[in-house]
């Protein structure tokens, strides 16, 4: 006679294991689209908060599968039990929380169909956890045949059949079950806990890392990046993203040589600024020309300037001025492409700063932002068309 | 099974609504009235205009003298339920003119003399104009800007952090940097 119906531990493991690896990859997927998403929000704090309520949902899935499988486990796997007298089943569910429900021989009914097993019954007894029972409604289970042992099963099922049909001729022979082993288990569930916690830990570390590009330490020379100005590029000070579109040579209708810029920008912070006052040209810049303020030329000289495009001069349009913007005043609703204008040296390459902070031989401030030096070869430039 | 199913979706939802929460408005002038509503404050704009006189006095960014007023022509109806009225407060408007922001004229600019009667300028430090609940006002919002600029209409009605954008006119480019 069997009279108990347990699981497989093997297919309870591996089912855990299984859920456990898509909860982990909800993590890190979670993580990046919450990243991505907030990247463009002014404020640090938000996508912090989100990502830790995200994290705490999930934790809490993880306990709360942790614990199913604990008390699951300490009942030996154990789903059905044939009651003592024999007068029908007490089936335990391993939910968030653990609840006997009896169902007597008279209101099962047990339908086999194809790779399931169907137990439905009329009314049963559900004993909550202070064991008081509470009459259920038509209900039932569904039991899939990978979940268990194919010869327990089938013990179990003609135990319960003969059972049912009250105990009469003579008692059903029992098939023997096979011992899983059980060394290998063990050990594969440490690997795939180590596993799971390796890709967690790096997984999750990318994905936030990826996204969230902290202000660089700024030490000595860092407060002045070093670049080539090129189309389609985004550079970064630490409060601002430059996106430049195009880098033209032109001339105005006065004949000065011009450097104009196609850009557009986004904060990094809530607390930035720009305007004009920020650009200038150097023919060659060094940390000594900027603190001697010994530029070419500044990009605030050349607003309202008329640019000879194929023998027409026609104004620059949407040219940042001295003025510019600041704080919250710019958000996403206003960011488009601008230009600034500024004159160029006649010379095959200079040098284009976008002055983050006013330099005096000393490093910005915590709240400063940090400098970029373009260098420019006028063969690279585009001509307006 | 399903209740995994279920709390995961849960989860899911709660980012997605969190993320798109953040969303902003923005709308295209096209010389037809356009009304933008927010919690019964309704600001309707009915046109602009960019004056060729009166000229902005001197300022030292304007070298060449270029700077122009922008005046946009609205009106403001409250239709909410509760009483009492609206303050429409200069603090809710802001243009940016390209990439660079611009408060409303101030008094001191001395605009509303030069313009004609029919206007009714909103200037920074003026009394606020008070609304009544069913009834509408018209009111001009003045700034100063350079020609040839994308003008975009920062509006936070009745400051609900709704920040709604309105562009007002498009510019002929076929690079972008200079216009036709």
């Amino acid at each position: 006679m069997q009279n108990t119906l347990k699981f497989r531990a093997q297919s309870i493991l591996s089912a855990l294991i299984r859920a456990c690896w898509v909860i982990v990859g909800i993590m890190i997927i979670g993580t990046v689209i919450i990243k991505l998403a907030a990247k463009h929000s002014y404020s640090s704090a938000q996508p912090l908060i989100m990502v830790g309520v995200f994290w705490f949902a999930t934790c809490i899935l993880l306990a709360a599968i942790a614990f199913s499988y604990h008390s699951l486990r300490s009942q030996d796997y154990q789903l059905i039990e044939i009651n003592q007298n024999q007068t029908g089943i007490w089936l335990t569910r391993y939910y968030f929380r653990t609840e006997q429900v009896y169902v007597p021989f008279d209101w099962l009914k047990i339908v086999k169909n194809g790779s399931n097993v169907h137990l439905d019954w009329q009314r049963a007894l559900r004993f909550d956890r202070k064991k008081r029972p509470h009459l259920q409604s038509r209900s039932g289970i569904t039991l899939n045949r990978e979940w268990f042992d194919a010869t327990q099963l089938n013990n179990f099922l003609v135990t319960v059949d003969y059972l049912k049909n009250g105990a009469v001729g003579a008692q059903p022979q029992m098939a023997i079950a096979k011992q899983p082993r059980k060394k290998v288990r063990k050990q594969q569930l440490r690997m795939q806990l180590f596993m799971m916690g390796a890709v967690l830990l790096v997984g999750n570390a990318v994905a936030f890392g990826s996204t969230n590009v902290k202000p660089r330490h700024i030490s000595g020379n860092d407060s002045h990046q070093k670049v080539t100005l090129k189309n389609n590029t985004t550079y970064r000070s630490r409060n601002l993203e430059f996106k430049v579109h195009h880098a033209y040579v032109a001339e105005t209708d006065e004949g000065d040589p011009v450097l104009i810029v196609n850009l557009s920008v986004q904060p990094r912070h809530s607390d930035t600024s720009l305007s004009a006052d920020a650009f200038e040209v150097y023919r060659k810049w060094s940390d000594k020309t900027e603190a001697d303020s010994d530029d070419y030329s500044e990009a605030r000289d050349f607003i309202g300037t008329k640019i000879k495009v194929g023998g027409v001069n026609k104004p620059v349009m949407n040219i940042l001025d001295t003025n510019g913007w600041y704080g919250d005043e710019y958000s996403e609703g206003v960011r488009k492409p601008f230009n600034i204008v500024v004159k160029r040296p006649k010379s095959a390459s200079f040098d284009f700063l976008y002055q983050g902070f006013y330099y005096q031989y000393n490093v910005p401030a915590k709240d400063d932002d940090t400098s970029i030096v373009f260098h420019v070869k006028t063969k690279d430039l585009e001509v307006l068309k | 099974m399903k209740q995994l199913v279920i709390i995961l979706s849960l989860i899911v939802t709660f980012m997605f609504t969190s993320v798109t929460a953040q969303a902003q408005r923005s709308y295209q002038f096209t010389g037809q009235p356009l009304t933008l509503k927010s919690s019964g404050t309704h600001l309707t704009i009915t046109g602009y205009e960019l004056l060729k006189s009166p000229q902005p006095a001197y300022d030292s960014a304007d070298t060449n003298e270029l700077e122009q007023y922008l005046i946009i022509h609205a009106t403001v109806s409250l239709t909410s339920s509760i009483d009492g009225g609206h303050d429409i407060s200069t603090d809710e408007y802001e243009l940016f003119s390209g990439p660079n922001s611009e408060d409303i004229l101030s008094k001191s600019d001395h605009i509303g003399k030069l313009l004609k009667a029919d206007h009714h300028l909103l200037t920074m430090d003026s009394n606020n104009v008070n609304v009544k609940n069913g009834h509408s006002r018209k009111v001009d919002l003045g700034f100063t800007v350079y020609p040839d600029n994308v003008y975009i209409l920062d509006a936070d009605i009745g400051y609900s952090g709704h920040d709604k954008y309105v562009q007002l006119n498009q510019i002929k480019s076929s690079n972008g940097v200079t216009a036709e």
